[in-house]
């Protein structure tokens, strides 16, 4: 008993220890517009394909899987509880071995992620609360308020920073302004996660890599097609 | 209204001319029952097929389709056998990915990457090396145990739909369906349907039997 105590608050305390937020940054309010590019946090992930097929791998702790991931967007939603809200995209993500076998079919929309289908073994609460924060900051669908920009050195990166709920973000963009090289960000302190975006291919990144120190889980993507 | 009637008629004859081709192609085109004969001919034709094949090479494509998903997933690569149970699984395009057999050990090339483990270690893999090999060896079809067979055919194909009974596979696939070739009993086709709907059709061409096949085709580097 008295051990299992002291493994809860050990974990605690590491995975507050888990900081997302890039290192070195100087406020600097005057960013907004550098170089006349208007930065929309968390759109710029250039989900504005339609169809995305990537080469995937998963890891988690020991466990190794492979096979092929697909971002659809799919017809939008207009809530219409609440219009207000605007028309919400919706996304559908699978995950299936090279064989064809679907590891797991979710749908993501803002405000959920539901799972159509899964594996047994990845059917865990925990994990995908973890993949809505990882898809949500992927795939760009918050609308982040509160906004602020940092300079990061010595690279001179251009770092924005936003809140969504309780999902806090930070894009860390070239200095330019017109690449977005890794997303970071949390909701709770079991979700950081950070995700960089290599090797841009005609404007879009030809490999992105998921990780998520807290449970050990990296997913790496390299694109093979997309549609607009 | 004359008009009307004359656009109606020409309609109601069109549709008849439709009707009267598209019938006979759908029942011929229709799956049957096979009768108990036909079910043991065709168990002794793969049996027989499987003892005199030393070694099967083909070319594949492989088709995932989705539910809600209009877009198919569309791979191809090669496929090689060799007696006993030697196996190369290989995805040419869009990707290349590698997965051979050994006897009992699996090797899986991934992006030059290489995993080597027991097929007894690896569920899924040990399903679809079951599949794959119990299809081309036609053990699959005698596999009372582990699978309730329905055979149907057409004009084209003899059909086996398998629904597995063991409960981990049935989490994973609900039907295999294997269409042999009524020309050579040969598998033309192979089909895995999944519980969420999604299926996975991978399509044989090109079959070659009995080539010469060096070993060395099952190792990976």
């Amino acid at each position: 008993m008295k051990n299992s105590w002291f493994i809860s608050i050990f974990v605690l305390l590491f995975a507050g220890c888990v900081s997302v937020k890039p290192a070195k940054l100087t406020r600097d309010p005057s960013q907004i517009t550098r170089n006349n590019v208007i930065h929309q946090p968390l759109q710029v992930i250039p989900f504005s394909s339609r169809f995305l097929l990537f080469k995937a791998s998963l890891d988690i702790k020991k466990h190794h899987l492979t096979g092929l991931l697909v971002i659809k967007r799919m017809d939008s939603l207009i809530d219409a509880g609440n219009p207000g809200r605007g028309i919400r995209p919706v996304y559908r993500i699978v995950f299936a071995n090279e064989i064809g076998m679907t590891f797991f079919d979710l749908e993501l929309t803002c405000d959920s992620l539901k799972v159509i289908s899964c594996f047994e073994s990845l059917n865990k609460k925990a994990l995908m609360k973890i993949f809505r924060t990882d898809f949500l900051l992927l795939t760009g669908m918050d609308t982040m308020t509160e906004k602020r920009f940092y300079t990061q050195s010595p690279t001179n990166n251009l770092v924005v920073f936003g809140k969504a709920g309780k999902l806090k973000s930070w894009q860390t963009f070239s200095p330019s302004g017109d690449t977005l090289i890794k997303t970071s960000g949390k909701s709770t302190i079991a979700d950081p996660v950070i995700i960089s975006y290599l090797k841009y291919e005609k404007g879009f990144p030809t490999r992105i890599t998921v990780e998520n120190p807290f449970i050990s889980m990296k997913l790496t993507m390299r694109l093979l097609n997309r549609k607009p | 209204m004359h008009s009307i009637q004359i656009k109606g008629h020409a309609l109601c004859i069109i549709s008849a001319i439709l009707i009267a081709l598209l019938i006979p192609r759908q029942s011929l085109s229709q799956n049957k029952p096979m009768n108990a004969m036909s079910v043991e001919t065709l168990k002794l034709q793969v049996t027989a097929l499987s003892r005199n094949s030393q070694t099967i090479s083909s070319d594949f494509v492989q088709e995932k389709m989705m539910t809600m998903i209009t877009e198919k997933i569309i791979t191809r690569g090669k496929f090689f056998f060799k007696k006993e149970k030697m196996l190369r699984w290989e995805y040419t395009e869009p990707f290349s990915y590698l997965i051979i057999i050994n006897n009992d050990q699996i090797s899986v090339k991934d992006e030059n990457k290489v995993n080597h483990f027991n097929v007894q270690s690896n569920k899924i893999y040990l399903e679809i090396n079951k599949i794959i090999l119990g299809s081309i060896q036609g053990t699959l079809l005698n596999d009372e145990k582990n699978f309730k067979s329905i055979f149907m055919e057409n004009e084209s194909s003899f059909i086996v739909l398998l629904k597995p009974l063991a409960p981990k596979l049935k989490e994973s696939l609900t039907d295999v369906v294997i269409h042999f070739d009524r020309r050579d009993f040969t598998v033309s086709q192979i089909e895995m349907l999944e519980p969420g709907g999604d299926r996975t059709r991978i399509t044989f061409s090109g079959k070659k039997f009995n080539q010469p096949m060096a070993d060395e085709k099952f190792l990976v580097h």
